[in-house]
């Protein structure tokens, strides 16, 4: 039988930042294999999103299922258009769904994962929204003390903001008119309850797997890299491997935050970690208590009081949740078994799933599957859809962009609107992170095609191009971009 | 201690007797001073260890109890209470130079404890080149938050790979490459440690030789017991003195913008003010040890103790008539309040000696009239002195946007941060009488980087209160200087300036008023530019709120 010998990418501009990547695997020019890599945008509005699944629709012709969808993980501008294009991809059935294994309702660690960090969210959700009103109200009547009304309004806007990026990792939309209060985990729902495939093993991938010869995709292989499994979350080793849940949770800066979680009521129930700290004969009597608190809420204190300091850990554990579910991200390399040819796909992968491809463990299971180890196909990488938007640690240096583009031309993509990016992420000026894009514009020799610009506008990017590309290449490239996505060809 | 809120340094808060301290304020891997509370705030938090023998994992860990991190904060909070500007990004050196001077002070505390000095000693056969406890910062925390070994330590490092104790040698590059305040303040504890440790050899090498019949090699085994007590009162006594140093140094500081090179200029100039003979050769270890590290003063011809030491020409005329004029005002004040043990009694004297404010409202004249009412700082003969001083008493401040005195409504606006009285006996006997005043100015400054030809445009503006805090490259920017004035001789012995002018620029021909080019654009490249990321920490609410950085970025 024939093999695949091109795929074309989509990468579909859903109006805000947020990824929509439509594959087309081609033998002969002829489409046999469809795949969608998510499907989502950060606040978009309905109707640009809309756009772009009827887009899909059309594309794979109406009333054709897609071959694969694939959600890489949990985040609002991955999975948002199966909720508000909910009515399109009614229409379009699922052949086969793939997420990672962290997403598996039977699977232990997943099940704990889950379990633990639903709680924290929603604990620390509920704690910060009630000070945040406190500090609120406490802004309005308090008396002009010089310095605490700074400070006041410097924890008014900063746990706004870190209460946004709380609602984004808990799956609310922020905006509220949108798809009848649809969450994200709602839509991971819906998507597999999709799947026409049923089987847990098929649709809950590892680490290691490799996945050939699907029908229709023949001579393609399809490497699962990333999220580790069986070992820490962020892909840092960790000696205290009896206690998986502990190890897990410690890098993702959980562990250190235990003392405060338990305050907000989302600890662990061990009763060494009980609310108070201190043993009861510490507690100071009734008497003792008045008076030391009437000198603290005296007018001439209140400058010097500490009521919002101890919420600060919030904002740093908001950052360790977002960098823990985005490290859920299901990583994948495309090989075309007969060049060689890779094209990869780490969704938002931050930098310790990134490490963790190259585990000794994750390497035999890639040899021993069949595939190649992560460094083999970091080097023949043609095709890369820029980790997590272009920040700066959705891309691993020394075990990613480093080994890639070495002795073959590579074309990015990076899903990105820059004047879309939301405050809570640093806001536009961090994005496309400014170390990174000089070296991946030095990587690709400026073939970098994003979602707002198009064939980027960047002039050391033209330059290379100029340079160091041919005049088909360059056509290519300037032909790339189009009203609803940006489109590019690997040959195989 | 000065107090005032941050953001309204000219809006003086008035006299704070204590330091507050929450020992349990929040739940988190932390401690912190905070200069706008004047607070130290201490965290707790459950032990997360990378293995089970290292500590006890879940087990609450106090940093209240830490005396490393209480010396470290309370350091942080005395010298906010000094120098109110050591928060400013101005310089990378800046933070960098609070978090080290932090360090230092919390690192020769082990000094005080004989037990713990002999104990280390006897383990490392005397030598400070291998690791030891007293060269280690905060040694249970570090373990408790994963790490292997101590949060800090000044003469080695935990290897990232191999978790193993590495000593650090000297490296030129550090200075070059390390902005965020932590890493940079550790080059300065390096040194520092690194000057104790050539001091405590030197002081020692006898000792080593009696102990060897000559030859300076220790036998096998353990040592003999009188000889690591003689070697621990030798460490004590040394830790002592380059403390002692560290500390009188900062008398000789500039009120805003330090450097590590100021610093270093400050304890050669301090020490050779105190103690004339420096036979034990302590100022050369220090120069040494900073060399090692590539840190260099700027503006010095050559590297010697004396042209480090600051000095000034008091045969000049201009200088005199200051010294005249001036001598008699510091004696009077020195008579108000040399005598005085009350601290809130010396703020409130002092504040009068400076304003002419007097408690019952009357009005005398103060230290501000003083300095314009001599006939070297007045409108027309002043040339010398704002060379000196780096600061601008003509009517030229118009030109670079420097207020006109409130208090005065006339003459360039000048704070007067300070006047200290400084008593020490040296070494030999000789008494030091001197009367250290402080003095800054400031104006607004915005500066457009031209990235693609790196050529920068600097401009003045008058600070709004807005401007100066949102527009992209604006800033408050200062000049200061420190005046020390010898009460026994009527001269002024030292002027350690931070000029808010280019006094290059300027002559008795060119009346040309601009702001200090290299200092601007520093403060540009610290508060904006490229060094903002890790020096703009300054700008945050707890600029201190980080005694530890949290790894969330592993750029594999």
């Amino acid at each position: 039988m024939a093999n695949i010998d091109s795929i074309t990418v989509r990468m579909y501009n859903t109006g805000s930042v947020g990824d929509c990547l439509l594959l087309l695997f081609k033998k002969n020019n002829v489409v046999t294999f469809t795949t969608l890599i998510d499907c989502g945008g950060f606040n978009t509005n309905t109707q640009s999103i809309t756009a772009c699944a009827n887009d899909i629709r059309q594309t794979i012709g109406a009333g054709n299922p897609i071959d694969l969808v694939i959600v890489t993980h949990e985040h609002l501008d991955h999975v948002s258009g199966f909720n508000q294009a909910k009515a399109v991809y009614d229409s379009i059935p699922f052949n086969q769904v793939w997420m990672a294994w962290t997403e598996n309702p039977t699977d232990p660690i997943a099940k704990k994962l889950k379990k633990t960090l639903g709680k924290k969210l929603q604990a620390l959700i509920a704690t910060l929204t009630e000070q945040h009103k406190k500090v609120g109200a406490r802004l309005k009547s308090s008396t002009n003390t010089p310095g605490l009304n700074k400070r006041l309004k410097h924890y008014s806007k900063s746990w706004g903001e870190v209460l946004d990026a709380l609602h984004f990792e808990n799956g609310r939309s922020l905006q509220k008119n949108l798809a009848a209060g649809l969450t994200v985990s709602n839509a991971m729902v819906c998507v597999k309850g999709k799947s026409i495939k049923k089987s847990k093993e098929e649709m809950f991938r590892k680490p290691g797997e490799v996945i050939r010869d699907i029908k229709g995709a023949e001579g393609i292989k399809f490497h699962i890299l990333g999220p580790p499994y069986d070992e820490d979350l962020s892909g840092i080793k960790n000696k205290m491997q009896e206690d998986e849940m502990y190890s897990l949770q410690k890098h993702a800066a959980f562990a250190s935050s235990q003392t405060f979680l338990n305050a907000v009521g989302a600890g662990s129930s061990t009763p060494a970690f009980s609310k108070s700290p201190f043993s009861e004969k510490y507690k100071m009597d009734a008497p003792e208590e008045k008076d030391f608190f009437k000198k603290y809420h005296s007018k001439d204190m209140a400058w010097r009081q500490i009521e919002e300091d101890w919420l600060e850990t919030s904002e740093q554990l908001a950052i360790a949740i977002n960098t823990y579910t985005n490290n859920t991200s299901l990583a994948m390399a495309i090989e075309f078994e007969g060049s060689g040819k890779v094209m990869l796909f780490p969704a938002d992968a931050q930098s310790g799933n990134w490490i963790s491809w190259h585990n000794e463990s994750v390497t035999s299971a890639l040899k021993r599957n069949g595939g190649k180890p992560a460094n083999e196909l970091l080097d023949k990488t043609v095709f890369y859809k820029v980790g997590h938007h272009g920040s700066h640690n959705g891309t691993a240096s020394k075990s990613g962009l480093d080994k890639m583009g070495n002795s073959r031309q590579l074309v990015a993509m990076m899903p990105l609107v820059q004047d879309k990016v939301p405050s809570q992420w640093g806001g536009s000026k961090n994005f496309p992170a400014k170390a990174l894009y000089t070296e991946l514009i030095k990587k690709t020799n400026g073939a970098i095609l994003r979602t707002d610009e198009g064939l980027i506008k960047d002039p050391r990017a033209k330059e290379l191009r100029e340079k160091n590309l041919s005049a088909l290449m360059q056509k290519k490239l300037k032909a790339a971009s189009k009203p609803l996505y940006q489109e590019w060809t690997v040959e195989g | 201690m000065e107090c005032r809120p941050k953001g309204q340094a000219d809006k003086p808060l008035g006299y704070i007797q204590k330091l507050l301290i929450y020992p349990h304020a929040v739940r988190d891997v932390n401690a912190y001073y905070s200069p706008d509370r004047k607070a130290l705030l201490f965290g707790y938090f459950n032990a997360t260890p990378s293995d089970v023998d290292l500590h006890m994992p879940g087990s609450l860990v106090f940093s209240c109890l830490s005396h490393d991190i209480i010396a470290h904060e309370t350091t942080h909070a005395i010298l906010d209470g000094i120098f109110r500007h050591y928060m400013e990004p101005t310089h990378p050196d800046v933070g960098a130079f609070h978090e080290g001077f932090a360090d230092i002070v919390a690192l020769f505390q082990h000094f005080t404890f004989p037990e713990a000095i002999k104990n280390q000693l006897a383990k490392t056969r005397g030598s400070f080149n291998a690791e030891n406890l007293l060269g280690q910062l905060a040694v249970e925390f570090g373990k408790a938050y994963g790490n292997y070994h101590a949060l800090r330590d000044a003469i080695g490092k935990e290897d990232e790979d191999t978790g193993e104790w590495k000593p650090r040698k000297p490296d030129v590059n550090t200075i070059k490459t390390d902005f965020e305040p932590h890493d940079r303040g550790s080059i300065l504890v390096a040194v520092i440690f690194d000057a104790f440790i050539n001091i405590y050899n030197h002081r020692t090498a006898d000792l080593l030789r009696i102990a060897t019949n000559g030859t300076g090699i220790l036998p096998q085994g353990r040592l003999n017991t009188d000889l690591v007590n003689r070697l621990a009162d030798e460490a004590a006594k040394t830790a002592m003195h380059v403390l002692s140093m560290c500390i009188r140094a900062l008398d000789y500081c500039p009120p805003v913008d330090i450097n590590f090179g100021d610093y270093l200029r400050a304890l050669v100039t301090a020490d050779a003010d105190l103690v004339k003979d420096d036979d034990r050769n302590y100022r050369i270890a220090f120069i040494d040890a900073f060399r090692k590290w590539g840190i260099y003063p700027e503006d010095i011809s050559m590297l010697s103790e004396e042209t480090l030491i600051y000095s000034v020409d008091n045969l000049s005329k201009e200088v005199s008539t200051f010294n005249k004029a001036i001598g008699g005002f510091l004696r009077v004040y020195k008579n108000s309040i040399g005598y005085e043990n009350d601290r809130e009694a010396i703020f409130e004297k002092t504040n009068s000696f400076i304003t002419g404010r007097q408690k019952d409202g009357s009005k005398t004249k103060g230290l501000h009239e003083y300095l314009f009412g001599t006939t070297v700082l007045n409108k027309n003969n002043n040339l010398v002195f704002e060379k000196l001083t780096g600061l601008v008493f003509s009517d030229n401040y118009k030109k670079m946007h420097i207020k006109t005195s409130e208090a005065y409504k006339s003459g360039p606006s000048l704070e007067i941060h300070s006047i200290r009285l400084n008593n020490r006996v040296g070494p030999d006997g000789n008494l030091q009488n001197e009367a250290i005043i402080t003095l800054a100015q400031r104006c607004g400054v915005k500066v457009v980087h031209d990235e693609a030809n790196d050529l920068y445009d600097i401009k003045t503006f008058t600070p709004n209160g807005t401007k100066e805090n949102e527009e992209e490259g604006c800033f408050i920017f200062r000049g200061g200087c420190t005046l020390i004035f010898d009460l026994n001789t009527d001269e002024l012995k030292h002027v350690i300036s931070k000029p808010i002018f280019d006094t290059e620029k300027n002559s008795r021909r060119r009346s040309v008023y601009v702001p200090n080019n290299k200092r601007a654009i520093m403060q540009y490249r610290s508060s904006w530019g490229d060094y903002a990321a890790l020096t703009g920490f300054v700008k945050t609410i707890e600029p201190f709120a980080h005694i530890h950085q949290i790894k969330t970025d592993y750029n594999g």
